[in-house]
């Protein structure tokens, strides 16, 4: 999962050169009061990823995983702060039949964001607001990599042998830099 | 002189310095997104050091005798109003892969260099990509001087020459041959002439004090290079030139000489990113790929005070045009 995030990150990393640039035009730090203060920044990723959904057809209880490397997140700060998903969006690609009624839980980590909670997942994004309490994934950011887990019931069986379900956390940092 | 000219252009050049701020996200949004945000960035710095440099031509109306002469070092601090601290961000000047993040507003007030650079007063930017995925930053931060030194200003330095010809007139020359080292290059060369008004004036040229015009031009050119060795042609050049017109009036009194003008400043800086680059994913950047251009001119008045000491001088002033400019002078007059 994040596979475009991190791509998109890469994307930004090759722009290192450009950066030089940039802060040169930042023209930032006075001699008399550099001061070394790390400055703080937010960044807020809502960055899709496609998961492959094959041989599901006919049935009406799925788990799926994915792992996710985010190393090359990490590099872009010296540390994160605060790490937090506020939101998951979830919307049907390739799907023949018109929608998947039925619950879902959704884990990070050892983290369960929500769970059993009524969807019904569509050609259009489905929406789920992650409640503030459960939102902190900090521990899972600096460790470097972590997984999600998505099991779901669906109240008639899937129509569909192979299809996508794409996942769109939307994540929130804040970053030392 | 070359030492000097080194010192000098050490001293222009320490107001730059890198800072740990992570600006690459600018570029996601396109090179025309990055030239329009960074344009409202530094204008507070093209602004300040064009209406700095301007200071300084002259701390008297009096002109020299014949082949009389003065040296003098010029620092100018140009304050930030606080109009200089931020700039507005408007959605309908950036492209669709440039927006606000809180989709509720259209325009925002973003930290320009010379503003806050607490989390706070900077709102998200949005990055969008060809697949609707996106990435939203605060927006840049600025360099916190104020907080620092209570003031924001933009610093600028010079050398100048003054030489008294015939007729009452000064001839002032500012003059720094090219310098150039693996990291930098340097110019500037600035005339100006200021002539004695009085004398032509019937009963004026009786009065107890003095009254002189002056107009000067400056031009500054420097160049910032990133890496010589490997990518020779990538480098960052800043422009400035300057031009300034005034009505002068002192009046001597002991050691000391008030003195004051009126007239006009204008300026007309560009800086422009150098050279030929390239990313690893083949990413399409033109030649030159940025190019801000900053013009200005305002009414200009300034009132100092001068003191000479056998062949010291010194004087303050404090010039009252687009970005208010505090000048100092240090320097020999003879004559």
């Amino acid at each position: 999962m994040y596979k475009k995030m991190i791509k998109t990150m890469k994307t930004m990393k090759n722009f290192k050169l450009m950066k030089t640039v940039f802060l040169l035009f930042a023209l930032v730090a006075f001699s008399n009061c550099e001061d070394n203060e790390p400055i703080k920044s937010e960044l807020k990723t809502n960055t899709s990823t496609p998961i492959a959904i094959i041989g599901f057809e006919g049935q009406d209880i799925y788990q799926l995983d994915n792992t996710v490397d985010i190393s090359e997140l990490l590099a872009t700060a010296s540390s994160f702060l605060t790490a937090e998903i506020e939101q998951i969006a979830l919307k049907l690609e390739d799907y023949s039949g018109a929608s998947i009624d039925g619950t879902m839980t959704v884990r990070l980590g050892s983290t369960t964001l929500f769970e059993s909670e009524a969807v019904t997942l569509t050609s259009d994004n489905t929406i789920i607001t992650i409640p503030s309490t459960l939102r902190n994934i900090l521990t899972l950011v600096n460790s470097g990599e972590f997984k999600i887990y998505l099991e779901g019931t669906t109240s008639i069986p899937i129509e569909d042998n192979s299809f996508k379900l794409i996942v769109t956390p939307q994540i929130r940092t804040t970053i030392e830099i | 002189m070359k030492k000097k000219s080194t010192i000098l252009f050490c001293m222009f050049c320490s107001i730059m310095s890198f800072s740990q701020i992570d600006l690459e996200s600018i570029l996601e949004g396109g090179l025309e997104d990055a030239q329009t945000l960074l344009k409202g960035y530094v204008q507070p710095f093209a602004k300040g050091f064009g209406n700095g440099i301007n200071g300084g031509w002259s701390s008297t109306a009096k002109a020299h005798k014949l082949l009389g002469f003065d040296i003098a070092v010029i620092a100018n601090a140009a304050f930030v109003p606080k109009s200089g601290e931020t700039f507005t961000f408007n959605n309908a000047d950036y492209s669709s892969k440039l927006q606000l993040d809180d989709a509720t507003i259209s325009s925002a007030e973003l930290p320009t260099l010379f503003g806050s650079k607490n989390l706070v007063d900077r709102p998200l930017l949005k990055f969008t990509d060809s697949d609707s995925n996106s990435i939203s930053t605060s927006a840049l931060p600025g360099s916190g001087l104020k907080e620092a030194i209570g003031y924001n200003i933009v610093p600028s330095a010079i050398v100048q020459l003054g030489v008294g010809l015939i007729k009452n007139t000064d001839l002032k020359i500012r003059f720094i041959p090219k310098q150039s080292t693996p990291e930098y290059e340097f110019s500037t060369f600035g005339i100006g002439l200021m002539h004695d008004l009085k004398q032509w004036i019937p009963f004026v040229n009786k009065l107890p004090f003095d009254v002189s015009a002056l107009i000067a031009v400056n031009n500054i050119k420097s160049k910032f290079f990133f890496d010589t060795d490997n990518n020779p042609t990538q480098a960052l050049e800043f422009n400035t030139k300057t031009f300034l017109f005034q009505v002068l009036a002192s009046k001597k009194l002991s050691i000391f000489t008030l003195y004051g003008g009126l007239g006009t400043s204008s300026y007309n800086t560009d800086v422009n990113l150098l050279g030929t680059y390239s990313t690893t994913n083949n990413n399409l950047i033109p030649d030159n790929p940025i190019s801000l251009d900053y013009k200005g001119s305002s009414v200009r008045a300034n009132l100092g005070l001068s003191i000479k000491l056998f062949f010291l001088k010194l004087s303050a002033d404090y010039a009252l045009q687009e970005y208010d400019t505090f000048t100092v002078t240090a320097g020999f007059t003879i004559r």
